[in-house]
Order: C-alpha cells, then sequence, then structure tokens
C-alpha cells in the first residue's frame, strides 16, 4: 500500500489551508481522508499528481470551506438557540430590576416582587448561561479567567443586592467578595489581556478606567446611602 | 444511488451501527464501508460526514483517539458508554421505521385493507 512522504502531505496541507479550512479538527480529519484518497489511487498505478488532481475533482476543492462551514454551523446551532433564549429573557430581567427599583423610591406596589425576580433572575439564570456561552466561544486560558471572574463578581453582587433588600444576613460578605473580585481578579486580568491584544493602547484603558470610574460610583452611593441612614437614625433618637 | 431527500435522516443511524459493529472507525473508512455494504448505492460526502461527526462528538456520543499513521495523523471515532446505549435506541427505532415505512410501501403485505 502506497504511503506518502512528508512533502506530499504537506503539498495537500497547503491546499486545505488555501482553501480556507482553519479549524484545526476538521483539518485532519480532512487531511487524512485526502491522503486516504491519494493512496488508494497511487495504489492503483497512478503517479503523486495525477492521484491528487483526480481526488481533489471528485471531492470538488470548493467544497472544502463549505464543510467546515456547515460544521460549525452545526457546532453553534444549539448555542444560537440558547443565546435567543437567554436573550429575552435577560432582557425581562433588566426590565425588572430598572422598574422595581422606580417603583420603589416612588413606595409603589410591585417594586418588591420585581426586584426580587429582577436580582434572582441575574444572578441564578442570566449570568451563569452568559457566562456559559462566553466561554464556549473563546479559547484563550486568561481571557476564560477574566470571563468567569467577571460573571462571578456579577452573580455575588447581584446576590448581595437581592440579600439587602430581603434583609437576608450574608449582604456584607456578598458584597465585598463580589467587589474584591471584581476589582482585584476581573479589573487587572481584562485591562491585561485588552492592552496586550489591542492596537490602541489608551482605548484600552480607557475602558478599564471607565469600569473602574463605575464600580466606585456605586461603592460610594451605597457608602452615602449607609451615612444617611445612619445620620438619619440617629437624629431620630 | 438515492436521491438526497431520501438519504437525509439515514446518515446518522447508519454512521452509528457502523460505529457500533466496527469499534473504532475512521472518517475515509466509514465512507468506504458505506459504499462497499449498499453496493455504491449510497455514497457519504464528506460534506455530510465530518460536520455530523463533530457534532456528535460536541454532544459526547462519539469521542476521538488520535494516531500517527506515516507523516499525518489520523483520528479515529468511537462510541462512548453513553453513545452506545443512544445508538441502541436508534438502531431500534430506525428498524420499527422500517417495519412501518414496510406497511405503506409494500401494501400487498397488507391483507384485506380496502378491498372489503
Amino acid at each position: 500500500m502506497a504511503q506518502l512522504k512528508q512533502h506530499q502531505v504537506d503539498s495537500i496541507y497547503d491546499l486545505l489551508l488555501t482553501h480556507g479550512v482553519s479549524y484545526e479538527s476538521l483539518q485532519l480529519d480532512l487531511l487524512d481522508h485526502i491522503c486516504c484518497m491519494v493512496e488508494q489511487k497511487m495504489d492503483n498505478g497512478l503517479e503523486f499528481d495525477e492521484s491528487l488532481s483526480l481526488s481533489t475533482q471528485e471531492f470538488g476543492l470548493s467544497k472544502l470551506s463549505e464543510i467546515q462551514e456547515a460544521t460549525f454551523h452545526l457546532l453553534t446551532l444549539k448555542l444560537n438557540k440558547m443565546k435567543k433564549v437567554i436573550g429575552v429573557i435577560a432582557i425581562l430581567t433588566a426590565a425588572f430590576v430598572m422598574l422595581g427599583i422606580v417603583l420603589k423610591l416612588y413606595h409603589s406596589l410591585g417594586a418588591g416582587l420585581l426586584i426580587f425576580s429582577g436580582f434572582s433572575l441575574a444572578a441564578v439564570v442570566v449570568f451563569p448561561a452568559m457566562m456559559y456561552i462566553d466561554l464556549k466561544n473563546q479559547s484563550n486560558a486568561l481571557q476564560k479567567t477574566a470571563t468567569i471572574c467577571g460573571y462571578v463578581a456579577g452573580i455575588l453582587l447581584s446576590l448581595a443586592t437581592l440579600f439587602k433588600f430581603m434583609h437576608w444576613p450574608g449582604f456584607y460578605l456578598l458584597y465585598y467578595s463580589g467587589l474584591a473580585i471584581l476589582v482585584g481578579l476581573f479589573l487587572p486580568l481584562y485591562t491585561f489581556r485588552n492592552y496586550k491584544t489591542n492596537e490602541n493602547k489608551i482605548f484600552a484603558l480607557a475602558k478599564s478606567m471607565l469600569i473602574m470610574a463605575g464600580v466606585v460610583t456605586i461603592w460610594a452611593s451605597y457608602r452615602m446611602a449607609e451615612h444617611a441612614r445612619v445620620l438619619m437614625e440617629m437624629s431620630a433618637q | 444511488m438515492y436521491s438526497k431527500e431520501i438519504i437525509k435522516g439515514t446518515l446518522k443511524p447508519i454512521i452509528l451501527k457502523l460505529l457500533q459493529e466496527n469499534n473504532r472507525m475512521y472518517g475515509y473508512e466509514i465512507t468506504q464501508a458505506v459504499k462497499d455494504l449498499t453496493a455504491d448505492k449510497i455514497k457519504i460526502t464528506e460534506g455530510a460526514l465530518y460536520p455530523l461527526l463533530h457534532k456528535l462528538e460536541a454532544e459526547g456520543v462519539v469521542f476521538t483517539e488520535k494516531e500517527s499513521i506515516g507523516k499525518r495523523v489520523r483520528k479515529y471515532y468511537a462510541l462512548t458508554p453513553s453513545g452506545k446505549e443512544k445508538t441502541q435506541e436508534l438502531i431500534e427505532e430506525f428498524v420499527d421505521f422500517m417495519a412501518t415505512m414496510k406497511h405503506i410501501f409494500e401494501p400487498n403485505l397488507q391483507p384485506g385493507y380496502g378491498t372489503a
């Protein structure tokens, strides 16, 4: 049985690359497949070049990129369906939270239920599902770690708000661990990764600074609210 | 050669059945086995085979083993334990389906229907 030489295998591999097969796992499949076709023809007495051109004719070189597309399509089909469902739930969650907070400010009916469902959905459904989807699309270890830290911080802070609102114990633990992960892990990883991959370094830093400013604002407004509450209690006494 | 319309939907049971019988197979081997078993009547195209194999792998029905063959790497596909169960179920369903189709397409086998 014919066995292709290194340079012959390489030339078939180049063919795959020039025809847009970039997915490594599929490259292995197709490389072996075409090599088998060529070897089969060589066993029947043909030369390599002739065997290769016959095989590519049978195969249809233009079909190579289509195979990759079909593979990606099948692999992401489920994920895309999930994205749609999660998208709808996320929009509802955001709406619940915003409406709940406005109603709460005006002491209107229904505020409690909306805030409770909003933050519960965010912590238990939306953030975990979004993390899963994002991780599926990422291959870089640093990026994956940043993603996990970001979503875990989001989950902890949502739970903190929920606990605070429900007057459950454990708020401080959730709140400060959430903030610590956000500032101590997520932001440095996010900044480092962005700084490294972004062409425009200033823009990359600006993004991180804006997130930091947001975090400080939330932290400060919570502190101010606490302060005001303590002052009110003191003056009431 | 059967039309695409008819073959559609049979591809997965065929591949899983072959993997059940042969323990592990590589892509080219699968296409050749189908060609031989069906006397060239069913040809599995690469465009249908590999996307499906990758999907089955992502779903945990099959797993792969890499082996060096000459100057290249060959990927063997084999059923996972849960894949074996699913395959058995699918094959049973498919056999039942074929029996049902027979009732419809070979009406002579159904005595008395429509003649009373």
